[in-house]
C-alpha cells in the first residue's frame, strides 16, 4: 500500500478544500471532452435542450457508426456526477443508444457546447450545513410521445448539500396523475 | 496481463462480482466530511489485483521468455491482471484484512468500512484500488495507515 495524502483528485472528481466547505468539480474531465470532439472554438450554448422538443426513435436519419455516440453519451453520464443540470438531457439521449439518429447526435453536441460554459461549475458542500435529509421528486405527464411513459426526477439533499439525484423513465404507463407521482421507479 | 478471455465459467472461475463504492456514497461522505470538518486523505494501492488470493485452481501457460520444461504449465496461487476473478479476489482479500482491524462493512454499501473506537470513528471508502480515508479519530487514521 502506498502514500496517504490529502484528498484532491478521486475518480476524475476534483475536490477542493475551502474555508467554508468542500467544492467538487470535473473541470478537467469536461474540458478534455470538449476538446476531444473539437468544440473548443465553437460558441457556448446556454441551455442543454430546446424547450418543448420531443424525440422519438424515428427522428432524422440513422447514423452508420454508433461508436462515437456511445462513447460521448458514456462520457456525459460520467459528467452527471457533478453537472446535475444535464441529468435529464443525458437520460434522454441515452435512450437512443441502440440506434442513434442524426437528431440525437445534434442533442449530444448541444449538451457538450452547453457544458463548455459551465466547466468550472460543481457541487459545494457547505461546512455550515447541518445534516438534515430532505428529498424532492416530481414527474412529467406522459412525456415520451412514443410510449406515453412518464419521466421521474428526484434529488436528495443533506440540508444544503446535494448528494443524490436521478432522472428516470417510469417502467409503466401511468393512467392517472396520482399514480404517476406514486410510481418512483 | 493474463489472457482472461480463455477462461471458462464453472471451470476456471465461479463468481466475478466485486463491489465498488456507489457514487452517492462518495458524495454523501464528502458532504458529511464538510460539515464535521474532518481531515480527508486518500490512498491508492499499487498493483492491487496481484494481491488477491485464488480460491479456484487456475493454470496458465508460462509467459514468453520464461524458460522451463516444454509442455509444462504453472498454477496460479495469486491473482494476475487480466484474469476474470482478479477484482473479486482483491476485494475479498481487502475485506478480510480490514475486518481483522475491527472495521465493519456497511449494510448499505459494502465498499464502505467504518471503525468506531473510544476516540471516535474512522471511515474508509474503497473504489477498486483507490480509497478515501477520513474520520474524527486521527490516532485511528494513523494506526490504519501503519496497518495498511
Amino acid at each position: 500500500m502506498k502514500d496517504l495524502r490529502p484528498l484532491s483528485y478521486f475518480l476524475g472528481l476534483e475536490i477542493l478544500s475551502l474555508s467554508n466547505g468542500l467544492f467538487l468539480s470535473q473541470a478537467k474531465y469536461a474540458s478534455d471532452l470538449v476538446s476531444r470532439v473539437g468544440l473548443s472554438d465553437s460558441k457556448i450554448e446556454h441551455t442543454p435542450l430546446e424547450p418543448n422538443v420531443r424525440f422519438t426513435p424515428q427522428d432524422g436519419t440513422l447514423v452508420n457508426d454508433a461508436t462515437l455516440y456511445l462513447h460521448l453519451v458514456g462520457s456525459l453520464i460520467y459528467l452527471t456526477m457533478t453537472q446535475t443540470y444535464i441529468s435529464y438531457n443525458v437520460h434522454l439521449v441515452s435512450q437512443f443508444m441502440a440506434s442513434p439518429r442524426t437528431t440525437h447526435y445534434a442533442v449530444v453536441f448541444r449538451i457538450i457546447r452547453c457544458i463548455k460554459g459551465t466547466l468550472f461549475y460543481g457541487l459545494h458542500y457547505s461546512a455550515a450545513s447541518p445534516l438534515i435529509l430532505r428529498a424532492y421528486s416530481d414527474a412529467d405527464w406522459a412525456g415520451d410521445p412514443s410510449d406515453r411513459r412518464s419521466t421521474t426526477g428526484f434529488c436528495t439533499f443533506l440540508r444544503d448539500s446535494l448528494i443524490s439525484w436521478r432522472s428516470k423513465k417510469q417502467t409503466l404507463a401511468a393512467q392517472s396523475s396520482m399514480k404517476l407521482n406514486i410510481v418512483l421507479r | 496481463m493474463a489472457k482472461g478471455l480463455t477462461q471458462e465459467y464453472g471451470i476456471h472461475y465461479e463468481e466475478t462480482f466485486a463491489p465498488i463504492a456507489r457514487i452517492t456514497s462518495v458524495r454523501t461522505l464528502l458532504a458529511i466530511v464538510a460539515t464535521c470538518k474532518w481531515r480527508l486523505t486518500q490512498m491508492d494501492v499499487k498493483n492491487a489485483f496481484l494481491k488477491g488470493e485464488l480460491e479456484e485452481e487456475v493454470y496458465m501457460r508460462p509467459p514468453p521468455g520464461y524458460t522451463c520444461q516444454e509442455n509444462k504449465v504453472c498454477r496460479l496461487r495469486k491473482a494476475l491482471y487480466g484474469i476474470k476473478q482478479a477484482p473479486k479476489a482483491w476485494f475479498a482479500k481487502f475485506q478480510k484484512t480490514i475486518t481483522q482491524f475491527n472495521f465493519s462493512s456497511s449494510g448499505h454499501d459494502s465498499a464502505l468500512f467504518t471503525r468506531k473506537t473510544y476516540n471516535g470513528t474512522v471511515v474508509l471508502l474503497l473504489y477498486v484500488d483507490d480509497m478515501i480515508i477520513t474520520g474524527d479519530d486521527s490516532v485511528g487514521i494513523e494506526e490504519l495507515k501503519k496497518f495498511l
